[in-house]
């Protein structure tokens, strides 16, 4: 039987890599079909960071947008002094952070450091522009959740300062 | 001041060696370096065309081919059709200058004469006797010797089948993988990169490879307008073998300032042997060239690098000392692809700004 052996194929080929699962279930690739994520997964670069690494410095011109795979990110600001660093944020597999560069080369605005060996996938604004610019659909239905995700950041960073606990989190915009 | 603040300072040195290890390995393969090259140049003025067949649902082997067939088809026409009408124009030229060169001693003669009645003092210089027919003679032979040979020159070229061959095999299947894997390629090299250099060197990449593209296709554009003009205007004029010598100055062209003065210099020469009208082709050339600099360089090399005439001269005499007359041609994209490189790296490895303006 022909036909089975091409589901069968077919099925074995569109398998999803654990990097697919982890970007199949980020809100901001919710709404790309199999497909379109697997157009994705090919602009992504894989990195692996050792514990301790830093992945990218406040100041440095933001190129990519990070996605963790496995292991545990945290975001600091450094003080004025560049001696002690406040920590922002801890974040863990499935969490994204740079989005920011996706859109701009602004510097940016903390610094990312693994704290355990980490991999991360990395997607470039070059490469994304130009996906976007092939494949206009992934453009469209990625333009809407990473306007969410931006609005949600901004909700938070407009917030009032009256607790100071979520004072810390309004500043998570990488 | 904190280690990771002393290692950023040192982070000139690895690419400075890498430049090194790269420029010493390229040095050592030059003798194969051309196909690459050519191969390199065809897959950036294709990208965007391939670019756009994916928009449109088109894979990109699929693109990659229809655009084989489409360019395959163009050079089987241009041999069918312009190769005899260009072999046609060389011939006729030659049967001119033919009839043309008897009459050219009597009016040298004439010259010196001239001369001699007004500035006596010049006849100590020309004691000969019969110098124009010598003078004529002498370059009538060189220039029959020339044109006669042309076209076993050019067969020549051709014979050297393997050479050719290899190129039009070579070119084609390298520029396909470019074309189809350049990005898995780019994204292999990438993985290669420590995470320091990591977002710097995706920056860099990307402006490189965007640059570089835009300047050979705008020169190659800009060779391809200029030759149209210039065949167009002279066709207009009447002028035998136009398109030829359009053709020439446009290719010339590729070779930034020698298109217009390539074309003036041959086609006065074959306005002068056919009879033809020199001040025109002197006046097409310079409209040619006005609206070049004016209308045509500005919008189409606008955004891209401008070289100075020096280093263009230093360019072409190196291509040509080195490379032959490929050399020559590619010399001029090469330099600019290397200077918008220079400048993109220096963009993209500036210092990080710290600014606490920017923080937050």
């Amino acid at each position: 039987m022909p036909n089975a052996l091409w589901t069968n194929l077919a099925s074995l080929f569109r398998a999803r890599t654990p990097l697919a699962k982890v970007l199949a279930d980020l809100p901001l690739f919710a709404d790309l079909t199999t497909q379109q994520l697997e157009e994705i997964e090919r602009i992504v670069h894989l990195r692996t960071y050792r514990a301790g690494e830093v992945i990218f410095e406040a100041g440095d011109a933001g190129v990519a947008m990070y996605v963790i795979v496995a292991g545990e990110v945290k975001i600091v600001l450094p003080d004025e002094s560049g001696e002690k660093n406040r920590e922002l944020a801890r974040l863990g597999m499935g969490d994204l952070f740079g989005e920011l560069a996706l859109l701009d080369a602004s510097p940016r605005s903390a610094t990312a450091i693994a704290t355990t060996a980490t991999e991360a996938a990395a997607i470039a604004r070059p490469d994304w522009m130009n996906l976007i610019e092939r494949r206009p659909s992934i453009g469209v239905r990625m333009m809407l959740p990473l306007s969410r995700l931006l609005a949600a950041r901004l909700r938070m960073a407009n917030r009032p300062p009256s607790d100071s606990e979520s004072d810390d989190a309004g500043e998570d915009t990488v | 001041m904190n280690a990771v603040e002393k290692a950023r300072r040192n982070v000139w040195w690895p690419i400075v060696l890498l430049a090194l290890v790269v420029g010493l390995v390229l040095y050592l393969v030059r003798g194969s370096l051309s196909p690459l090259v050519l191969s390199a140049i065809v897959a950036y003025l294709l990208n965007p065309l391939v670019d756009i067949g994916e928009r449109h649902a088109l894979p990109r082997w699929l693109t990659i081919t229809l655009l084989y067939v489409v360019i395959g088809g163009l050079i089987v026409l241009a041999i069918f059709y312009l190769m005899p009408l260009l072999f046609d124009q060389l011939h006729e030229i030659q049967q001119r200058l033919k009839t043309l060169w008897p009459l050219l001693p009597g009016y040298l003669d004439a010259i010196v004469e001239w001369v001699n009645a007004r500035i006596p003092a010049f006849r100590s210089f020309i004691e000969e006797p019969q110098l124009g027919s010598r003078i004529v003679n002498t370059a009538q032979e060189w220039l029959t010797r020339t044109l006669e040979h042309t076209p076993a020159l050019l067969t020549k070229a051709l014979s050297n089948l393997v050479v050719v061959l290899s190129y039009f095999v070579m070119v084609p299947f390298i520029a396909f993988f470019l074309l189809r894997d350049g990005r898995q390629f780019k994204r292999g090299l990438i993985a290669l990169v420590p995470n320091r250099y990591f977002e710097a060197t995706l920056s860099v990449i990307a402006g490189v490879g965007e640059s570089v593209g835009r300047y050979l296709r705008g020169v190659l554009l800009e060779s391809l307008t200029l030759g149209l003009m210039a065949t167009i205007g002279l066709l207009i004029i009447g002028l035998k073998a136009a398109i030829v010598v359009g053709f020439v100055a446009g290719f010339m062209n590729l070779i930034p300032y020698l298109g217009s003065i390539a074309g003036v210099v041959i086609g006065c020469l074959v306005a002068l042997s056919t009879g033809g009208n020199v001040i025109g082709v002197v006046i097409v050339f310079a409209v040619v060239q006005f609206i070049d600099n004016w209308f045509v360089q500005p919008i189409i090399l606008s955004r891209s690098v401008r070289l100075h005439p020096l280093v263009i001269f230093l360019a072409v005499v190196f291509g040509g000392t080195y490379g032959g007359l490929l050399g020559m041609v590619l010399a001029v994209p090469l330099s600019g692809a290397f200077v918008v490189t220079v400048r993109t790296l220096r963009e993209g490895l500036r210092p990080p700004v710290y600014s606490s303006a920017s923080a937050g």
